[in-house]
């Protein structure tokens, strides 16, 4: 999980660089950074931040969009709450908690380890215990139950007698 | 292992899995637990759509349970609700403002024209902030506030007809009592 949101954020990094490295070249970053700042966003605003915090926030509507992705009406009034919330000084925490205060936990896409959501946390981890443990027992089953397959005397001697017959026809 | 218990108990399995994702889909994920139950009303002061009036507050309304109805000229389902408020206005029991939310003021008032007027006041929420201090997230939603300025139900969603006999008026019998 923390991974994952890491090598997102990495990869945001990525490819802001690579849009500023871009605009140098091209010549003046301030015309490119006004060509990168969705609209209503103030210039000037730390666009990595923005991305970084809103990319961590859900919107309400579209569930499935995190608010940096998303146009509905609401994550656009929300993301800019978050532009709002930067430039008054307000930490990455502090923004944070100004959304659960008023949506909820759900708002997160990576809620905090509570007893509440402990389940969702652990469960994955408690079921590969609970496979290893099915699986080891039933490999050690089947180990004791059944002992290599043995051929009866008569039925060795057939099946010699046979293979010689064929070989002496061959 | 027994070889009847074998085939059963995928089957057992199966069925339980069924049924716990029957009873997830009862529920309407766009539903929320609100973090606001029982919790005070956010304050906010916001321009009356009546002209003339004035602003808007909780603090105003402290002494009488209250609805905070937010509503749009352009939700849809305002107006599958909108009866039940009308019914509820007509009990004259409680008072009910209304968040006029994300909407131009002269869409409001035609579209309260044409289909009746619940509201005892009406506040202009034209930037959507004061919906974003309420956890406000699908149009229309209502908020039931005690005489004390907490939040005691809200509701995602248009209200029903059972709406005010269970939310709202337990807390008017409590008032009173």
């Amino acid at each position: 999980m923390a991974t994952r949101t890491s090598t997102d954020k990495n990869s945001a990094r990525a490819s802001l660089a690579v849009l500023a490295l871009a605009a140098a070249l091209s010549g003046g970053a301030a015309s490119a950074e006004a060509a990168a700042t969705p609209p209503g966003i103030p210039p000037g605003t730390d666009l990595v931040r923005l991305r970084e915090i809103s990319a961590d926030l859900r919107c309400l509507v579209c569930q499935n969009q995190s608010i940096a992705d998303s146009h509905a009406g609401l994550a656009i009034d929300l993301r800019n709450q978050v532009v709002k919330l930067m430039g008054e000084g307000k930490s990455d925490e502090e923004i944070k908690q100004y959304m659960v205060d008023r949506y909820g936990e759900f708002v997160l896409y990576d809620p905090p380890f509570s007893v509440s959501n402990a389940v969702l946390w652990a469960g994955p981890f408690l079921l590969v215990l609970v496979g290893v443990w099915v699986a080891l027992r039933a490999i050690a089953a089947r180990a004791a139950a059944a002992p290599a397959a043995q051929l009866s005397a008569t039925q060795r001697e057939s099946l010699e007698a046979r293979y010689q017959k064929s070989a002496n026809e061959g | 292992m027994p070889a009847n218990l074998r085939v059963i108990l995928p089957l057992l399995v199966l069925a339980a899995l069924a049924v716990v994702f029957v009873i997830g889909l009862q529920g309407d994920p766009r539903k929320l637990p609100s973090v606001f139950i029982d919790k005070p009303a956010p304050a906010f002061s916001l321009p009356e759509l009546a002209e003339g009036q004035p602003v808007v507050t909780p603090e105003s309304l402290r002494g009488k349970v209250w609805l905070l109805n937010v509503f749009a000229s352009w939700c849809g389902a305002c107006g599958t609700e909108h009866p039940h408020l009308l019914e509820v206005a007509q009990l004259k029991r409680v008072e009910m403002v209304g968040l006029a939310y994300k909407d131009e003021p002269a869409d409001t008032r035609a579209w309260l024209e044409a289909r009746g007027n619940p509201y005892s006041r009406i506040a202009v929420d034209r930037a959507g902030l004061v919906g974003i201090d309420y956890g406000v997230y699908g149009v229309p939603e209502t908020f039931v506030i005690d005489a004390q300025g907490i939040i005691r139900y809200k509701h995602v969603g248009p209200v029903d007809q059972d709406f005010f006999r269970q939310h709202v008026e337990p807390l008017l019998a409590k008032g009173t009592s």
